[in-house]
């Protein structure tokens, strides 16, 4: 593949899959500068890795896929900021969304005890609309076991919300994080 | 049940995509990626010839770094390189010296943890970009969470950039990074009954075992006094002969964000 037709197939990409994975990033992300990092790396990566990009909507699935793994790997270097994206970012941040954790609902309390794993299951499912079948491409995984895995974390959501709603009566929830090690 | 969960967590979902258009700032952003262009022969050098080079390598037993001694030890096993760590308190980057040099872009953390966690390697995402990585099951049980590992199997050829913390003894002081319950096989606290006992109690229990520093982890957040009538529901050693215990005032688990340790170890 030339570099004329690399940057034309990629900017198709692009174009098409855009608003979804920012729609993506920006709901697992706390700031509008995570969310302008990590949306740059991971299209940065799809730029890179043009070739591996499978065709169609599977695209979008991999940058999904793509994106989970920038994720991971941004949360625990804070602080880096990418010299790309600099419009992007101001923009991100001026239209600001209110931030998702400013509402300590029973249900977002819940959801943010799950493990992480559980989390990005349910959150392929009610944020990006997937079914199983596409839940396993951005995962790797085998569909039989991406569909065992989702009805145990629906099951353990639905505990957890069961046992914060007697929880959250005595405790409010901005409390220690345990796992934080804070003493 | 099913949809009325997923219904809730649709809910929370924060921006959605419409509102997510194609703006000046995107437009910026794709010329600033596809104006680096993508070097080819980095692509077939790192895919085709490094492994191939490792491989030879690995086969006659020939050292990958001569002059400096492996921190990892691989072995080739079918199409996976078997890597278990051979000296635990080597720095960091010669783990990734020798990793790198095997083609794989895989970063090691090195991590103080309890005695009993040394040597056990804990890929941080279950289920991330690790799932091609097996881990090699060792003796013991790590944390009380599932199988604990001394080792790794990767696949020859594993491209995905992934971070493995790997659990390294302590110094004297030191506080741990890779916590564990205190009831977890090899703590203090191992199928000793201490969740809904008073402080009083179960620092008793702790002094008992040589764990003569205890702190709090309260509703409140602060760093007040805490009665020794209060209960503990939850504890971490935090430090050689160190305990961070998770107490409130009342019989009931106050309700905190984080991983709770529910499961028991001794069942």
């Amino acid at each position: 593949m030339g570099q004329a037709e690399r940057k034309q197939r990629f900017e198709e990409i692009y174009r098409a899959h855009y608003p979804a994975l920012l729609g993506y990033v920006r709901r697992r992300t706390d700031s509008s500068d995570d969310a302008a990092d990590v949306l740059a790396e991971a299209f940065t990566t799809a730029w890179r890795r043009l070739e591996d990009v499978p065709p169609d909507n599977q695209a979008r699935l991999w940058l999904y896929g793509v994106a989970r793994r920038v994720l991971a790997n941004h949360h625990r270097d804070t602080g880096r900021r990418s010299a790309l994206a600099v419009k992007l970012r101001a923009e991100l941040a001026s239209c600001a969304t209110p931030a998702a954790e400013q509402d300590p609902s029973a249900v977002r309390t819940a959801f943010a005890r799950l493990s992480a794993a559980d989390r990005e299951l349910l959150s392929l499912v009610g944020w990006e609309g997937l079914g199983a079948g596409e839940i396993a491409k951005v995962l790797g995984r085998p569909p039989g076991v991406v569909r065992l895995r989702l009805h145990r974390a629906r099951k353990r959501l639905a505990k957890e919300l069961d046992s914060a709603e007697l929880d959250l009566s005595a405790y409010g929830s901005r409390a220690v994080s345990l796992a934080k090690g804070e003493s | 049940m099913t949809r009325d969960v997923d219904r809730l967590v649709t809910e929370i979902a924060g921006p959605a995509d419409e509102e997510l258009g194609m703006t000046p700032g995107a437009l910026d952003l794709l010329e600033e990626i596809t104006a680096v262009p993508v070097p080819e022969r980095r692509r077939v050098r790192s895919k085709v010839l490094l492994p191939l080079a490792v491989g030879v390598a690995v086969t006659l037993g020939v050292s990958l770094l001569p002059g400096t001694a492996a921190a990892l030890d691989v072995v080739r096993d079918g199409g996976y390189y078997v890597i278990t760590v051979k000296d635990l308190f080597a720095d960091p980057e010669r783990y990734q010296e020798q990793l790198r040099a095997l083609g794989l872009n895989i970063r090691l953390e090195v991590k103080p943890a309890t005695p009993a966690q040394e040597g056990t390697m804990l890929p941080i995402h279950f289920g991330d970009s690790a799932d091609e990585i097996r881990t090699i099951e060792g003796p013991g049980d790590c944390l009380g969470r599932g199988s604990c590992a001394i080792g790794l199997k990767v696949p020859i050829g594993y491209r995905e950039s992934v971070t493995i913390v790997l659990a390294r003894k302590a110094l004297p002081g030191e506080k741990y990074k890779v916590l564990a319950p205190i009831n977890a096989a090899g703590q203090p606290l191992h199928c000793v009954p201490f969740v809904g006992k008073t402080v009083d109690e179960v620092r008793a229990l702790l002094a008992a075992r040589g764990v003569n520093t205890v702190t709090f982890a309260r509703p409140d957040r602060t760093q007040k006094p805490t009665p020794g009538s209060w209960y503990v529901h939850d504890g971490v050693m935090s430090a050689a002969g160190q305990a961070l215990l998770l107490v409130s005032p009342t019989p009931q688990r106050p309700d905190v964000p984080g991983p709770a340790f529910t499961l028991d170890p001794c069942s």
